[in-house]
């Protein structure tokens, strides 16, 4: 009774003695090694088999998508050689006299306002004309191999664009050129106007179509773009815009693209945009076409090049000319705004450039680079909910909202002084030298910004064309 | 880390109504979650604090704390690629599947980047100019549920097309034309984003819901018949995300349902 545990201890150790004879250390050592090793193998053998044999049953569609191929406002595309891309302007007379109720079809929307729409919008029961106007449009041609003698339709009238990219002489022949638009060729009083009128809206349907065969032959490193109004301005004057960008390209290796400003007609009709929206739409075109091309360089139809001689690239944009030139710091919003350009931004982060004048900046000329920056401001700029917008009816209105609310975008834009690319056209007088601002000899180019409301837009560009030192 | 988990904590941060011990216990459960998922896979983990701030209140900028949240985290881990956005209320059912195995190495074998022929709730436009999938890669992975995009597990890539998206996402002008059309704040404005700008769809490609997003019974209730939604135990199905919870249903009881359920798919016999 005074020490019951010590009955018991024996007890237990008798019990303990043939239990601890088996179970010693080396056993509970092996016996715990071989459950973690059988842990592991089961371990890893689960990891494997799951998550390969995972049944997708209800993926919607079969993997590996056939992905369409890249196209522009319209499906089909026309391959050229030639880098400068233009519309055929002998036909502007008739396009005029066609107007635009001719040449695009019409559908009523849902308030019952008609629109026009591009053919390829419409069933095959909605077209109104049977179409030898859209030579390629409605079948299932592979893009690319268009066959080009379908639109290679006039000797006679001598059709520009089009049929230079069939000639097999690449070397841009000035009088070949010249040639061509020379208007006072007669025309064939065999044809009628019949005829004409055909080709003319043919022309104006197809010409948008075209794009540079980036793939097999060497793209410009640099395109300008520009559109063209046909209801604004008569043949001559179209002509003459037009000789001065090809000049000034030829003589600088640089592409050339431009477009009718009525072929946007569609998209403006949306909600009800005014035709300075079209100079993002046409950009973006022009980066469709030129895919491999760097730099854009967009200049109104009321701005003339006056140096031939000066390459924009070397002049302007190679990073150690540009760094002193940009303006950093500088208000958006001149002459007070809060927002300004970066202070530290270097020329290689540049995609976007674009001057100001004295109130506000100016989308007269801008220049942007054909990347993932350029795509995203040209298609952001021009977005529908943008478009929209009471204020932003003037572009510029639009942009300055987006450089202030958009760093990302604010960094990759730089601010020119306006005598780089838009000199402004002023009859006063100037100082020596010039101003900041104002067109004076020797300027690259002159903006004649608002002639349209001085109704002299046509008097103005004969004047400084004449000026230009043509060799 | 190659690959960082943002989880969304703190719904509300008890600014509008006390957390009570449900919303704590809820909060536990999917961090804990995702924390054993991170360390076992390798993953960066870093949970955001959701609390109501008075710059994201209605008629400002409701709810688009996801893209600040999504900018600043790219700039907090400079050297990640891939970035998985999760909201709170959602659970890894099959924590084995790594994220490699489960999605990035057969990417184009189970996602889609055209809506043609493919699921298009919204019936967005199928075609739009200057689209060009074959010279992009993808950027950003989300699933659509029956209602649209779904935001609330989806990957985004650190990237000049990101930064760029995350840059526009919000704009005032556009918010202020549409913001009492979007629902769903910035889950629609991507919508809207896509279905108008060709830069942003070229990068973007769709998974299946199941595959990344799967709903309870609860969510997308009229669509209960329609099985591509809703997470089932025989497919293991990787990830629910029980949306909507906190509206009508109980989020505490679904988290200790799904918990339980995970355990018991994936304990070992011995």
């Amino acid at each position: 009774m005074a020490f019951p545990q010590q009955k018991m201890k024996p007890k237990s150790k008798s019990f303990n003695r043939p239990f601890s004879k088996i179970v010693n250390k080396k056993f509970i050592y092996t016996v715990i090694s071989v459950f973690l090793f059988y842990l592991f193998f089961l371990r890893s053998n689960n990891d494997n088999s799951d998550s390969s044999n995972y049944n997708y049953s209800f993926s919607p569609n079969n993997p590996y998508q056939h992905l369409p191929k890249e196209h522009g406002i319209y499906n089909d595309q026309i391959l050229t050689s030639d880098p400068l891309i233009y519309p055929s302007v002998q036909y502007a007379p008739f396009l005029r006299e066609l107007t635009l109720s001719k040449l695009f079809q019409s559908k009523t929307d849902e308030n019952g306002n008609l629109h026009y729409v591009y053919d390829q919008d419409l069933d095959e029961s909605e077209r109104l004309f049977s179409d030898d106007d859209t030579a390629n449009g409605n079948n299932d041609n592979d893009n690319n191999d268009n066959d080009l003698n379908d639109l290679n339709y006039d000797e006679n009238l001598n059709g520009l664009a089009l049929n230079k990219k069939s000639k097999s002489d690449k070397n841009n022949n000035h009088d070949d050129y010249h040639d061509d638009l020379n208007i006072d060729q007669p025309y064939d009083d065999n044809e009628d106007d019949e005829i004409h009128f055909k080709k003319a809206k043919k022309s104006f349907k197809n010409h948008g179509k075209i794009v540079f065969d980036a793939r097999n032959n060497k793209s410009p490193d640099l395109v300008i773009v520009t559109s063209l109004d046909f209801e604004k301005f008569e043949l001559t004057h179209l002509t003459k815009v037009i000789t001065n960008r090809i000049d000034y390209c030829k003589a600088n290796n640089f592409g050339f693209y431009s477009r009718w400003v009525q072929e946007f007609i569609p998209i403006l009709q949306k909600h009800n945009s005014n035709k300075s929206w079209v100079k993002l739409m046409i950009m973006r075109e022009a980066f469709h076409a030129f895919p491999n091309s760097k730099y854009f360089w967009y200049l109104d139809q009321d701005s003339i090049i006056m140096r031939y001689d000066l390459n924009l690239i070397n002049y302007l944009l190679a990073p150690s000319i540009l760094n002193p030139i940009i303006l950093k710091d500088q208000p958006i919003i001149p002459p007070s705004g809060a927002i300004h350009t970066y202070k530290n931004i270097k020329p290689q982060d540049i995609r976007f450039l674009i001057t100001q004048n004295e109130n506000s900046i100016d989308s007269t000329s801008f220049i942007l680079i054909n990347d993932i920056y350029g795509k995203a401001i040209l298609e952001f700029w021009q977005d529908d909910l943008f478009r929209k917008y009471t204020n932003f009816q003037i572009i510029e209105n639009a942009l300055t909202h987006i450089l202030q609310w958009h760093p990302v975008l604010l960094s990759k834009t730089a601010l020119l002084p306006p005598r780089t690319i838009a000199s402004l056209h002023s009859v006063m007088d100037l100082p020596k030298g010039g101003d900041h601002l104002h067109y004076y000899p020797g300027d690259l180019v002159v903006n004649l910004k608002d002639c349209e409301a001085r109704k002299s837009c046509e008097s103005e560009f004969e004047s400084y064309y004449q000026q230009i030192d043509k060799n | 880390p190659k690959i960082v988990i943002v989880l969304a904590a703190n719904e509300g941060g008890g600014v509008l109504k006390w957390k009570g011990a449900q919303e704590w216990s809820v909060e536990r459960s999917s961090i804990n979650n995702k924390k054993y998922y991170a360390k076992k896979h390798g993953y960066g983990l870093t949970i955001k604090d959701m609390t109501i701030k008075k710059r994201y209140s209605h008629e400002w900028r409701e709810s688009w704390e996801k893209v600040d949240i999504l900018k600043q985290t790219m700039r907090q881990y400079p050297r990640t690629e891939w970035f998985w956005w999760l909201d709170l209320h959602t659970y890894i059912m099959e924590p084995e599947f790594s994220l490699e195995d489960h999605i990035f190495n057969k990417i184009n074998e189970i996602s889609y980047r055209s809506l043609n022929n493919s699921f298009n709730p919204l019936n967005l436009k199928i075609d739009i100019p200057y689209i060009n999938y074959q010279n992009n890669p993808i950027e950003m992975l989300i699933a659509q549920d029956c209602g649209g995009f779904n935001l609330g597990s989806f990957f985004i890539r650190k990237s000049k097309w990101s930064e760029l998206l995350l840059d526009i996402w919000w704009d005032p002008a556009f918010y202020e034309q549409m913001h009492m059309i979007w629902e769903h704040k910035e889950q629609d404005s991507l919508e809207t984003l896509y279905n108008t700008q060709a830069w942003i769809r070229e990068r973007v490609a769709f998974l299946p819901l199941k595959s990344i997003n799967a709903f309870p019974p609860g969510a997308c209730s009229d669509k209960a018949d329609d099985p591509q939604f809703f997470y089932n135990e025989t497919d293991r199905d990787f990830l629910i995300n029980m949306a909507g919870c906190e509206w009508g249903r109980d989020c505490w009881s679904e988290m200790e349902h799904y918990k339980k359920l995970s355990k018991r798919l994936n304990d070992q016999p011995w």
